[in-house]
């Protein structure tokens, strides 16, 4: 079987079809549908400053299923704009992931309830089962640095990103990480990931 | 069939004591960690655990509070645990500041027995046990700094003249005094060792009173030896005589001071380890690399097999006191101020590298 190959951004993933079962989730007719999550968009008034704020569903980029097992991806790439995002990435990157989370599990299981497929019987069957494990993985690349000092804070970034987004997760799973999906050395079997050039 | 009770602590409530005003710790019987700033009571949760458990165990076992010295009854060994093991000016000064008279209490539970502690502004200590602790073993306090180097003449010193030192180091002292178990080492001893002196590339030793590290080519004084070195020198030599490897209780108050952060995964086997022949242990730590390590270790072990717990100290702004968060692994607790001193470095240390970037 050929893999399945998403496109997100200026990235390509392919998902081996042998070990994969693999959706991409924001674009999923259950997430997008008339019965699905996003339904719920709307407004709210603020009671302080009597603004409409616009209350929306989050989605992670990609769910799936390997070995039993359910993995929530979300991908950010951050090359060539990452001082514009260093003060948010820093604070915010952990909760907005996390948002994403919450809204992408209460919506697959809505989704099992009123629109089910064999995928969402198992997606669903792997998240209720206390004892399959849950992944999120936050796939975020950024320019590589080239000084050693700055590859240093690179690689320490990571692990700060991975900690702060455990902290956010600890509610659901404590198997969350941030990885550079382009780094050869992180492994996950049967996904490639590769830059796409214009 | 002979069946040994390896007795736990399991329960500590605590009221109006120290930084407390209510605060309670369930207890895994396995390592416990407790993280948060400065001055939010860490180490006086180990010294009341300390104090407490070793004066009833010296009250059951008819001790006394220095082997067969000294006051026998529960009320007076408390008074005096507590007295050198915090070194406040009066008793009274461990009850929580405020106007007018008060109490502080305790309450401490093992799985066979309780002691109910109160103490009053005035210094009076009075105590109230139930159950069985008969079966309750020894504790061993690790104070932040060695004691190998200040060893020869300490106890008898420490006896007979005022000291800034307090008794967590003379019991310390005491117990390194003990010569080396009779016999070859068991293999859970050996294994324990292994990597301990594996990482000294030295085996420890005693002469005449005095710690040696013994090395390919002969040996060196402890003084003359890093003190990171020296500290666990110290846990080898606690091992080699059975100190440490009974089924009792391990307080260790900041393993990290002095060591390297290279030696933290060992520091986590040591105490892993020791969990795995029955000793209960409790760990403070301001250290991101040891916290992490000791939680990995704890991640590992199989869901509902839980023998671990974190805990996280903090005051909350509007309460009295400090409060307490519990989770099963570091990053289940929002109060982490050792992750929060990480991430405010990080995004300085990032600022820094696009900055130079950019120019």
């Amino acid at each position: 079987m050929p893999p399945k190959i998403f496109v997100e951004g200026r990235i390509e993933f392919r998902f081996d079809d042998a070990c994969w079962e693999v959706e991409k989730w924001d674009d999923h007719p259950a997430f997008t549908g008339s019965l699905g999550i996003r339904r719920i968009n709307g407004e709210l008034t603020d009671p302080v400053s009597g603004k409409q704020l616009p209350e929306g569903t989050k989605a992670v980029d990609f769910v799936g299923l390997s070995a039993g097992e359910l993995y929530l991806f979300e991908v950010k790439d951050f090359r060539g704009h990452a001082a514009a995002n260093a003060h948010r990435q820093e604070h915010e990157l952990p909760l907005e992931i996390g948002l994403k989370v919450r809204d992408t599990i209460a919506g697959l299981l809505g989704a099992h309830r009123m629109a089910p497929s064999p995928w969402l019987e198992r997606v669903a069957g792997a998240l209720c089962e206390r004892t399959r494990r849950l992944h999120v993985i936050a796939w975020i690349v950024e320019d590589t640095p080239q000084a050693r000092r700055d590859r240093r804070v690179h690689i320490k970034t990571t692990g700060v990103r991975s900690d702060q987004l455990q902290r956010r997760l600890s509610w659901c799973t404590r198997k969350a990480w941030a990885d550079d999906p382009l780094d050869p050395s992180i492994v996950l079997p049967g996904v490639q990931a590769r830059t796409l050039h214009a | 069939m002979l069946v040994i009770v390896v007795v736990k602590i399991s329960r500590l409530r605590v009221h109006r004591f120290t930084a407390f005003e209510d605060a309670e710790f369930d207890f895994a019987a396995g390592v416990n960690v407790l993280i948060g700033e400065n001055g939010t009571g860490k180490s006086h949760v180990l010294k009341l655990l300390y104090a407490v458990s070793e004066a009833v165990r010296r009250h059951a076992t008819g001790e006394g509070l220095d082997g067969l010295t000294g006051p026998r009854g529960l009320d007076e060994i408390l008074a005096a645990m507590l007295a050198s093991v915090f070194l406040p000016d009066e008793l009274g000064r461990l009850v929580r500041r405020a106007k007018g008279r008060r109490t502080a209490e305790a309450e401490l539970t093992w799985e066979t027995g309780t002691v109910e502690l109160k103490l009053s502004s005035l210094g009076k200590v009075t105590a109230k046990l139930t159950g069985d602790v008969s079966g309750l073993e020894r504790a061993v306090f690790l104070p932040t700094r060695e004691v190998l180097s200040i060893f020869p003449g300490f106890v008898e010193t420490w006896l007979r003249r005022e000291s800034t030192f307090d008794r967590t180091y003379y019991d310390l002292c005491l117990a390194l005094g003990l010569p080396p178990l009779r016999g070859p080492r068991d293999a859970t001893r050996a294994a324990l060792l292994k990597p301990i002196e594996e990482a000294l590339r030295a085996s420890v030793v005693v002469d005449h009173g005095r710690f040696y590290l013994r090395y390919d080519d002969g040996n060196m004084e402890a003084p003359l030896v890093a003190e990171g070195h020296r500290k666990l020198a110290m846990i080898a030599y606690l091992i080699i005589n059975g100190s440490l490897t009974s089924k009792g209780f391990l307080f260790w108050d900041e393993p990290e001071a002095s060591m390297n952060p290279k030696l933290s995964r060992l520091t986590r086997d040591v105490v892993f380890g020791m969990g795995k022949l029955g000793v209960q242990s409790f760990i403070t730590t301001h250290d991101y690399v040891l916290a992490s390590e000791l939680s990995l270790a704890a991640g590992a072990v199989a869901a509902g097999a839980e023998v671990s717990r974190f805990f996280a100290l903090g005051r909350e702004s509007g309460k009295e006191g400090v409060g307490v968060e519990v989770g099963a692994v570091l990053n289940d607790l929002e109060t982490n101020p050792i992750l929060d001193a990480f991430v405010d470095l990080n995004g300085r240390e990032r600022a820094a590298m696009m900055a130079r970037q950019e120019s």
